[in-house]
C-alpha cells in the first residue's frame, strides 16, 4: 500500500540588499526558531546563513562576473516577500549584460534542473517514468521565458 | 518608509489534462503528481504556511535590506511510498 510520508527538512535561500548581510545568521535563527514551531528543521547548509548562499541585490554584476547563476534565478522559484522587485532588479542587470542570452540561458538551466528535485522515492520503472514523461512536461510548462525582455514584459502583465 | 510588499509568487496548478497521456500513471500516482504542482506553490507543507508565512513577513519587515525567502525544496513533495 502506497503511504506518503512527508519530509520535514527545510532548505531556504536569503535575498536581499547588501545592507542584511550582517543579519544573515540572525535571520536564519528566527526562522529556524518559527520552523521548529511547526515541526520542521533547518538545513545544515541551506539555511540562509552563509553568505555564499545569499543573493546580494546591490551586486548582481558580481553574481554575473562569478557565473552565479543558480543565485540569480532564486527570485524566479518558489519565493515570498519582495518577489517582483527582486525579480526586476535581476532583469534589469541581465538584460543591460553584454550577454544577456547567454546569461539568462544559464540561468534558465540553474531552474529546470530545480523543477527535478522531490519527486519521491519510487520503483526504478516508475522512476523512469517520472524522468521521461513527466519531468519534460513539468519544465515546458514552468520553464522560464526565452528571454529576458520577455520575462520583464510578464512581469509587469501580471 | 513605505511597507514592503509581501508577494508570494507561486507555481501554478497543473492541469490535470497535461498528465492524461502517461498511461503508467495509477490514480494514486497521478494525484500526486498533481499534488506535487500544487505543493511547489508552498513554501512548505501547507498546515506550516500560515506560520510561516507570518514569520516570514515579520522578518522581511525588520531586517534592513531584507527581500525575499526563497526555497526550491517543499518538503512536502518529497514523499517515500
Amino acid at each position: 500500500m502506497e503511504k506518503p510520508n512527508a519530509a520535514t527538512d527545510l532548505d531556504i535561500y536569503f535575498v536581499g540588499c547588501a545592507s542584511m548581510l550582517n543579519g544573515l545568521s540572525s535571520a536564519s535563527d528566527i526562522v529556524e526558531r518559527e520552523a521548529q514551531h511547526v515541526g520542521l528543521t533547518l538545513d545544515g547548509e541551506l539555511n540562509g546563513k552563509r553568505a555564499s548562499n545569499f543573493l546580494d541585490l546591490d551586486d548582481v554584476s558580481g553574481h554575473t562576473a562569478r557565473e552565479e547563476f543558480n543565485l540569480l534565478v532564486l527570485p524566479f522559484q518558489s519565493a515570498f516577500g519582495n518577489v517582483v522587485a527582486a525579480r526586476r532588479t535581476i532583469l534589469k542587470a541581465v538584460i543591460t549584460h553584454p550577454d544577456k542570452q547567454q546569461v539568462w540561458d544559464e540561468m534558465a538551466f540553474y531552474h529546470a534542473q530545480s523543477l527535478s528535485l522531490h519527486h519521491g522515492s519510487w520503483s526504478p520503472a516508475f522512476s523512469d517514468v517520472i524522468l521521461q514523461r513527466y519531468y519534460p512536461e513539468k519544465v515546458a510548462k514552468f520553464e522560464l521565458p526565452a528571454t529576458p525582455e520577455e520575462a520583464l514584459t510578464a512581469l509587469f502583465t501580471k | 518608509m513605505p511597507e514592503k510588499q509581501t508577494d508570494v509568487l507561486r507555481f501554478p496548478a497543473i492541469d490535470p489534462s497535461d498528465l492524461a497521456n502517461i498511461p503508467e500513471l495509477t490514480p494514486e500516482r497521478k494525484a500526486f503528481l498533481e499534488g506535487s504542482y500544487l505543493e511547489r506553490s508552498y513554501l512548505v507543507a501547507p498546515e506550516a504556511q500560515d506560520a510561516l508565512t507570518a514569520s516570514f513577513s515579520k522578518l522581511i519587515s525588520s531586517v534592513p535590506g531584507f527581500e525575499c525567502v526563497v526555497n526550491v525544496e517543499v518538503p512536502q513533495t518529497e514523499v517515500y511510498y
